[in-house]
């Protein structure tokens, strides 16, 4: 090598610096490249006392736009928890975060020590290691590691395929972003330098800034030394496993047709394996790795995994692979709740009570996920929605249909103990992520790119004013998560479940493996439904307005009648149904195209009069941000219903004054 | 134990003849509670007023019509939540004492107890002095009077522990337990070091509480002034008979464990729908009030009763 050279060209070695054994074969660059763009086959190594990954990689990445590509880009996540200046780190959503009792090891890195690729003719090889780069594509902090740009020294034209080795180091960190360790479980993803994806408008390799991820589909080939007897859950399909001498284990999965690898080891993991059958989908065999305090919960978390794998499958997609790894976290590990291909993380409590919404909710909705972002697999660093959102709304529906509606819970004890309030159910609108939708809405609008949404009050985080942080990450769990999944499930109910199924299942189909766009989804809705839907996403995706419909109230007349006043309050527009019922006669069913500012409808019935009035009576504006004004009901029981729940109200007062009595 | 047992019969006895005070005292809490609960049921009747919403709420809750108004309520109505439901409202309080998150209430609310405490402060002059079987030397009103400046000086000082409490021991144990669980990977182990945290802040808190309740009986029966004398005499009577006084103390709080209990099981739920099942879940609950003012009598007049009995002992010998 050439240490006075400034272009990797100049480097060529026919032995590279390290001597490392390589086989000649494994370097040549094929002009016939596989299917898949990214083809990965690794040899890592975990050493526990120093946390440390240590690992070879050998990449066989293919150019499939039609310009030739003169650099790579590794995305080398794990600097994002390198410094408290990482990108990631001074994202809105880390602003609630406190680093105060992290210790100097427990911070985290990725260095790659060696990278090489072969000359076109496979003459000779380049060390390109001393002219890594990082650069920073979207925020220009140089203080961001987290993208690594390789300028190579012959391009690779489209249609040719490039091997490229590497060597690397990872320190793992305390668990972040749900990737490390707490104690002597590890919960690895992103833990690889990995390659970002080439588009025809050049590489799309963002930094780590908001834990949303796209890459390339490929093929994984990983071999995973960890100690011996620490059971490993992985990405992928085990093929062996071969004890060493010195007490550790290699496992080594493979799996096909996916864009990313994770894997998980402990000791404490409990094994369990059950099958998946249907009449019309493939079978899938589930694998459960279940921490020792949720052992009971077992069941559970079969139940919904079945449960997801036959509804999304009956109605959007079926799940193309015939396992799945279900991986129980272990308690504040930080590491719940999150999807890799054909693995995900579940989520549950020592005390879990039935109907409390999880496990369930989270194994369905981490299920979910590998409908869209694992086979799907849009850009989630752009469109979170297009994942996040659609499987929202997925996992309400699958949710509602197998479990029914959430309970109340409240813990106490620090959180420890719940109690269930059997007789309170949770709002369907705000099942599995459909939260508050109060005035959200205009923090931002939904097409905003995902990690650009701006910041927002993080819901049920308090600010510290000593920290001057005030902003959490609320416009982008809101626009990627909650209205999107209320302005399918307002989609559904204005087109129907039929039609609206088909349009899921159309795009899956449609899109499945090919990353598609938030224009690809509203084609395909339009396409399907036989309507012009701009109307629609105009208004929730493109724009930041509110819908709010409401019955102003009915007016006696004497003897012109009566007249219903219905209200538009939102600046949304949609079509309105109003279904008048009065004493005696039939009920009345009004449409109203939602266009004007407000509606009037006469009745002259001679000696009947209103009772009620339903505007939108199906519910079918999940997105109206006040249902209570949506109704007028005579002799509605306000009252009552005040007493009732101000006299419990008056009871929780007494015994909390009471409590005070206690400290004199 | 024969000793605890005497004070707790005697205790039942006094706490009988002296009923009034459960009473005055229990409306007390009743008064103070009635204009904030007035101000609920507006908000809640102004928020539902002729919405279908009304029904939701009338046949069970409605936590879509909830969220909405949570968005908007302000005042008293802003602390409502579900979670007054049935045994949910003691556990809440009951949750908020111990990990000293009362004391962040909403600020109106918290203001409520601190006079209700007031008021307590002042009726227990009278209700010690009568309890102590002094009521024919100076009427009831009149040491009532007489006792409150002692009382709230004692008051004070117990304020002190109680920040210790909540202010310095709680926050080191809290942070102890942090530090222990941070490589844990079990919740149950995470468990039982909070079950260890609050089990040590209890007895805590639970010493203060009986150095305090003793304080206030050495300064009504021997007519104390100082805040200070009365608790340092209260620290000898307890180091004389530790195991009468925290044995008394312990069983009536195995009595008053057994009470929340039984409210757990008869606590109504969400369902009532007419105003005669309203009337019963709201006695329910005024009946779980009462006992509660009634367990903190019964620990004055037991704990009076125990008084006199050492304090007779200690004369006779």
């Amino acid at each position: 090598m050439n240490p006075h050279s400034d272009h990797p060209a100049d480097c060529a070695l026919h032995r590279r610096a390290k001597g490392l054994p390589l086989p000649a074969a494994l370097l040549l660059a094929t002009l016939t490249g596989p299917l898949s763009a990214a083809n990965y086959q690794m040899h890592v190594q975990l050493d526990v006392p120093s946390r440390t990954i240590t690992g070879t990689q050998t990449i066989t990445w293919t150019n499939r736009t039609s310009r030739p590509a003169g650099e790579l880009r590794f995305h080398t996540y794990y600097n994002a928890w390198k410094t408290k200046n990482s990108s990631f780190l001074n994202s809105n959503r880390m602003q609630t975060r406190d680093f105060e009792d992290w210790h100097e090891d427990e911070w985290a890195a990725i260095e790659l020590e060696l990278l090489v690729v072969p000359a076109r003719d496979g003459s000779v090889e380049y060390d390109l290691t001393t002219f890594l780069e990082y650069v920073q594509p979207n925020d220009g902090n140089s203080d961001d590691e987290t993208v690594l740009r390789v300028p190579l020294p012959e391009p690779v034209e489209p249609g040719e395929s490039l091997r490229i080795l590497t060597e690397f180091e990872a320190r793992v960190p305390r668990t972040f972003a749900r990737t490390g360790f707490r104690g002597d479980y590890f919960f690895l993803a992103q833990w690889f330098p990995k390659l970002g994806v080439l588009e025809e408008e050049g590489w799309n390799c963002p930094q780590f800034i908001q834990t949303e991820f796209y890459a390339e589909f490929g093929d994984y080939d990983v071999s995973l030394t960890v100690p011996s007897g620490w059971v490993v859950g992985a990405t992928g399909t085990l093929q062996d496993r071969e004890d060493h001498p010195g007490g550790t284990t290699t496992h080594r999965y493979v799996q096909q047709n996916v864009h990313d690898f994770a894997w998980t080891t402990s000791p404490h993991f409990s094994e369990f394996e059950e099958e998946f059958t249907h009449e019309r989908l493939r079978p899938v065999r589930m694998r459960l790795l279940l921490m020792n305090d949720h052992l009971g919960q077992r069941d559970r978390y079969f139940a919904a995994t079945r449960a997801a794998l036959r509804y999304y499958g009956e109605w959007f997609g079926e799940y193309p692979y015939d396992h799945v790894t279900i991986v129980d976290p272990a308690y504040q590990s930080r590491s719940g709740g999150m999807e890799y291909p054909t693995l995900f993380t579940g989520g549950t409590r020592w005390l879990q009570p039935d109907g409390s919404g999880d496990p369930e909710g989270v194994t369905i909705h981490e299920f979910g996920h590998q409908i869209w972002y694992g086979v799907v697999a849009n850009d989630e660093f752009e469109h979170a929605w297009l994942d996040e959102g659609i499987n929202s709304y997925a996992t309400r529906r699958v949710k509602l249909e197998v479990y029914g509606r959430d309970k109340y819970v409240e813990r106490y004890l620090d959180g420890f103990i719940p109690h269930l309030f059997p007789d309170i159910e949770i709002s369907e609108r705000t099942a599995s992520g459909l939260g508050d939708t109060d005035s959200e809405f205009e923090w931002d609008t939904m097409s905003t790119p995902s990690w650009l949404y701006g910041p927002a009050p993080m819901r049920g985080v308090e600010a510290d004013p000593n920290r001057n942080r005030v902003y959490g990450g609320g416009a982008y769990g809101f626009n990627s998560y909650t209205k999107p999944a209320l302005m399918l499930l307002t989609l559904e109910r204005y087109l129907g479940w039929d039609t609206f199924q088909k349009v899921l299942s159309t795009y899956f189909d449609r899109w499945k493996f090919r990353h598609p766009k938030p224009q690809d989804f509203f084609q395909v809705a339009g396409e399907v439904s036989e309507q012009d839907l701009d109307w629609f996403w105009e208004q929730t995706y493109h724009g930041s307005i509110t819908f709010d419909y409401a019955v102003d109230g009915v007016v006696e007349r004497g003897e012109s009648g009566q007249r219903v006043v219905l209200r538009r309050w939102g600046e949304g527009l949609f079509p309105m149904e109003a279904r008048v019922e009065f004493e005696k006669g039939p009920p009345v069913l009004e449409t109203w195209d939602g266009q004007s500012r407000w509606k009037a409808f006469d009745y002259f019935p001679e000696d009947d009069r209103v009772m009620a009035v339903y505007l939108d009576p199906e519910g079918k504006l999940a997105l109206d941000v006040n249902r209570t004004n949506n109704s007028w009901v005579r002799e509605a029981p306000s009252e009552l219903a005040g007493h009732k729940w101000a006299s419990k109200w008056m009871i929780w007062l007494q015994n909390m004054m009471q409590l005070v009595t206690f400290f004199g | 134990m024969r000793t605890i047992l005497r004070s707790i019969s005697a205790g039942w006895r006094r706490l009988w003849s002296h009923k009034r005070f459960l009473f005055w005292l229990y409306f007390a809490n009743l008064a103070l509670a009635l204009i904030p609960a007035f101000l609920v049921f507006s908000a809640i009747q102004e928020s539902v007023d002729h919405s279908q919403m009304a029904e939701g709420l009338r046949q069970g809750f409605s936590d879509e019509w909830h969220r909405e108004f949570r968005a908007e309520a302000g005042g008293f109505a802003e602390t409502f939540t579900p979670a007054v439901t049935g045994i949910g409202a003691v556990l809440d309080g009951l949750d908020a004492w111990l990990s000293g998150k009362i004391f962040n209430q909403y600020a109106p609310i918290l203001g409520l107890g601190v006079l209700l405490l007031l008021m307590w402060t002042f009726a227990t002059g009278g209700v010690l002095n009568c309890y102590l079987g002094r009521e024919h030397r100076e009427p009831f009103w009149a040491s009532c009077g007489r006792y409150f400046g002692p009382l709230v000086r004692l008051l004070l000082l117990a304020a002190l522990f109680y920040l210790v409490a909540y202010r310095l021991l709680l926050p080191w144990v809290d942070q102890a337990v942090q530090t222990v669980n941070r490589q844990n990977i079990d919740e149950r182990v995470a468990f039982a070091w909070v079950l260890a945290k609050y089990s040590l802040v209890l007895v805590y808190i639970f010493l203060v509480n009986l150095l305090f309740d003793y304080a206030k009986i050495v300064c009504v029966a021997e007519a104390r002034r100082s805040a200070l004398s009365s608790a340092l005499a209260a620290v000898r009577l307890i180091l004389r008979r530790p195991i009468a006084v925290i044995g008394l103390y312990a069983v009536l709080g195995v009595i008053g464990v057994f009470l929340i209990a039984a409210y757990a099981l008869v606590a109504p739920g969400a369902l009532q729908d007419t105003y005669l099942e309203i009337a019963l879940a709201f006695l329910a609950g005024q009946l779980f009030i009462v006992s509660r003012v009634f367990m903190r009598l019964y620990y004055f007049a037991s704990q009076s009763e125990l008084y006199m009995l050492l304090a007779g002992a200690e004369a006779e010998s």
